[in-house]
């Protein structure tokens, strides 16, 4: 079976709205890849900016799927703001972990400063710089103005949830905070790289209505992410791709993920909370849309069964207008058995073809 | 009318001291409401009066911090809720529990709570505390990311009857196996019952590695935390 296209003129045809040949595969992987590279833990995939990028190329060579390298900064986007950040140097930790926010109290967070890109992202820049250099138009977190890009790594959970209920004003402050920091590092990378070189993708799962209301998410979050989203796309990024992550069934229906700005189009990527059929229908016209094979199946069940669901899967996104690709949940488990990540692509080798 | 009419025979029947009721009332609305300051007074006011302070925890901020987490499971309520509620819950907790006669309670179960290693979701767990903590069992939290180690280290030391493991992650659920066969290892399996539960958890999954319970959200794990501590003691 023999493919038309490269795994790069794929990744890049379905974000022009070209024709592809057959259905792009995404899984969001970066855990595993640092795994099938042998890598004990995820410590230096994660803080070594050449870990991470070698990781996710020679993986997808290996594998054969289409995601470009998809990069986190080491600080996380915490310890930009002097948060402790404890790095996956253990097994059992699979991403970085906010082990102290810096804010505790209204005065923290009332006198914390924007933080400098130049000063806390030089890793970050160094990171996609290589990619970019390797010609491999990675996605670059670009995080800011949503919950998720605050509790915890500004300001714990609980916290910022109870202010919600006892001081909004707060909640406000580190939002918007954190709104002009991620702007100024969109901004940093824009004139560095240009605006054609890479994607900038975001992650909402602690804005999900599993943690807040759909009111809380309409009158807090969404002017900030539109704000963010819309001022990146000004500076000439063509698209976000943004991870709808856990159950935004309720923003959904609030309208709210309507009136934040994606491009024409954005990526829409739900968690396996938003059946596919359900994307298609509500954001295919505008929007490529991302498939949701759950990651626990990925890790568990055999070869076949994965095949199985990829194709179930891919039956339901295939003809969505802006196109679809084939992805795990929120991404790969890292202990992932390799074959069944490679199920995915064999899905879209055999049900998948245009 | 007809309410009348049946609230009088109630009380002529039962004999109800409509004080107590009514204060239990209104501590289980303002833990509902997430009102800390209001649950302390009431609690004052409850030793004041000479109600019996286990009762008022019992059906007074029990009952709210139950009602939150129904609420919650239908979508009614929120994370902000919750919290705020089991802080108020905790304050009142704060000035009953040191009047609370161990005897009295009927319970006196003990809960050691985590959430296993490399993983840092612990909203459910500390949501789980709340309702163990309301529904009168003594809860100790090892708090997140915890080691099999600590956990078997707790278990010699604090001798719980039961142990809840939590795990939000396809990755770190394959620490509670590991948990539960280092207890085997131990010879410690016997001595106490085994919870779990969390997101990509289910009951075949809990069956598979030998536990003896799961829940999928907190109402349900009070159910089955008092059925296994009931089946514990019939053992013991
Ligand atoms: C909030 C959240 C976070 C927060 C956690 C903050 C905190 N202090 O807890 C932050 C942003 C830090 C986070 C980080 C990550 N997260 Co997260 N997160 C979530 C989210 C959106 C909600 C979890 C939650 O709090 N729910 C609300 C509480 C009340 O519900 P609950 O936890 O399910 O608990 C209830 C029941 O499950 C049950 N229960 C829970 N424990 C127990 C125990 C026992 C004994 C019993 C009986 C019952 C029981 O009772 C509870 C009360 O009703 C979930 C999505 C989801 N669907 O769960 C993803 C999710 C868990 N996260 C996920 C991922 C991948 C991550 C990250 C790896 C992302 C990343 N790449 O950075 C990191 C990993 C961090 C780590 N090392 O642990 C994935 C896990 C995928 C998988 N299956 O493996 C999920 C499922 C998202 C998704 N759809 O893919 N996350």
């Amino acid at each position: 079976m023999k493919d038309e296209m490269t795994s790069m003129e794929r990744w890049k045809a379905l974000l022009n709205g070209d024709p592809v040949d057959r259905i792009p595969v995404v899984p969001f992987a970066s855990g595993f890849d640092a795994s099938v590279n042998g890598y004990e833990t995820m410590g230096d995939f994660f803080a070594k900016p050449e870990v991470q990028v070698k990781c996710q190329k020679r993986s997808r060579e290996m594998i054969g799927y289409d995601e470009p390298p998809h990069l986190m900064p080491p600080g996380y986007w915490a310890e930009q703001w002097g948060s402790e950040v404890e790095l996956p140097y253990r097994k059992a930790m699979s991403s970085p972990s906010v082990t102290d926010p810096v804010v505790k109290t209204a005065e923290d967070l009332e006198e914390l400063e924007i933080p400098d890109p130049k000063e806390t992202m030089q890793d970050f820049h160094k990171m996609v710089e290589l990619a970019i250099e390797d010609d491999l138009y990675p996605l670059v977190t670009i995080w800011g103005g949503c919950i998720s890009a605050v509790a915890p790594h500004m300001v714990s959970i609980e916290q910022f949830m109870k202010w919600l209920r006892t001081d909004p004003g707060l909640c406000e402050m580190a939002l918007d905070k954190s709104a002009e920091f991620t702007i100024s590092v969109a901004e940093w990378f824009a004139e560095d790289f240009g605006t054609d070189t890479w994607i900038p993708w975001d992650p909402l799962p602690t804005d999900a209505n599993v943690l807040i209301s759909a009111d809380n998410f309409g009158e807090l979050v969404v002017p900030r992410l539109k704000k963010v989203h819309q001022k990146v796309l000004d500076l000439g990024l063509p698209m976000w791709f943004t991870h709808w992550c856990s159950d935004h069934n309720k923003n959904i229906e609030a309208g709210h993920v309507d009136k934040i700005p994606h491009g024409d189009p954005g990526v829409i990527y739900f968690g396996p909370e938003v059946d596919v059929e359900r994307s298609v229908e509500l954001f295919g016209d505008e929007h490529i849309i991302t498939g949701n094979v759950d990651p626990p199946s990925v890790q568990n069940k055999s070869y076949e069964e994965v095949l199985q669901l990829c194709k179930e899967n891919i039956e339901k996104g295939k003809d969505s207008p802006r196109g679809y690709t084939l992805t795990c949940g929120c991404g790969v488990p890292p202990r992932a058995p390799p074959i069944n990540v490679y199920a995915f692509v064999k899905a879209s080798r055999k049900y998948g073809k245009y | 009318m007809h309410n009348f009419i049946s609230f009088v025979l109630y009380r002529v029947l039962y004999g109800v001291n409509m004080g107590e009721e009514d204060l239990f009332g209104e501590l289980t609305d303002a833990v509902v409401a997430g009102d800390k300051d209001r649950c302390r007074g009431l609690a004052e006011q409850a030793l004041d009066e000479g109600v019996d302070p286990y009762r008022a925890l019992m059906e007074g901020c029990a009952e709210g911090m139950n009602i939150m987490s129904d609420r919650y499971d239908e979508g009614e309520a929120y994370v902000p809720d919750i919290l705020l509620s089991a802080e108020a819950l905790y304050e009142a907790m704060d000035v009953l529990k040191p009047h609370i006669d161990v005897e009295d309670t009927g319970v006196s179960g003990k809960v050691l709570l985590g959430v296993v290693e490399g993983d840092i979701h612990d909203i459910g767990k500390n949501v789980l505390k709340s309702i163990f903590d309301a529904a009168g069992f003594d809860v100790i939290d090892l708090g997140r990311d915890v080691r099999p180690e600590q956990f078997q280290e707790s278990i010699e030391k604090e001798k719980p009857d039961i142990l809840g493991l939590s795990a939000l992650m396809t990755t770190s659920m394959t620490g509670m196996p590991k948990i539960i066969e280092n207890l085997q290892k131990a010879g410690l399996r016997e001595r106490v019952k085994v919870m779990v539960g969390g997101a990509p958890i289910s009951e075949d999954y809990a069956e598979k590695i030998g536990a003896d319970g799961y829940a999928p959200n907190a109402p349900r794990a009070k159910e089955i935390a008092e059925k296994l501590l009931k089946q514990k003691r019939e053992e013991d």
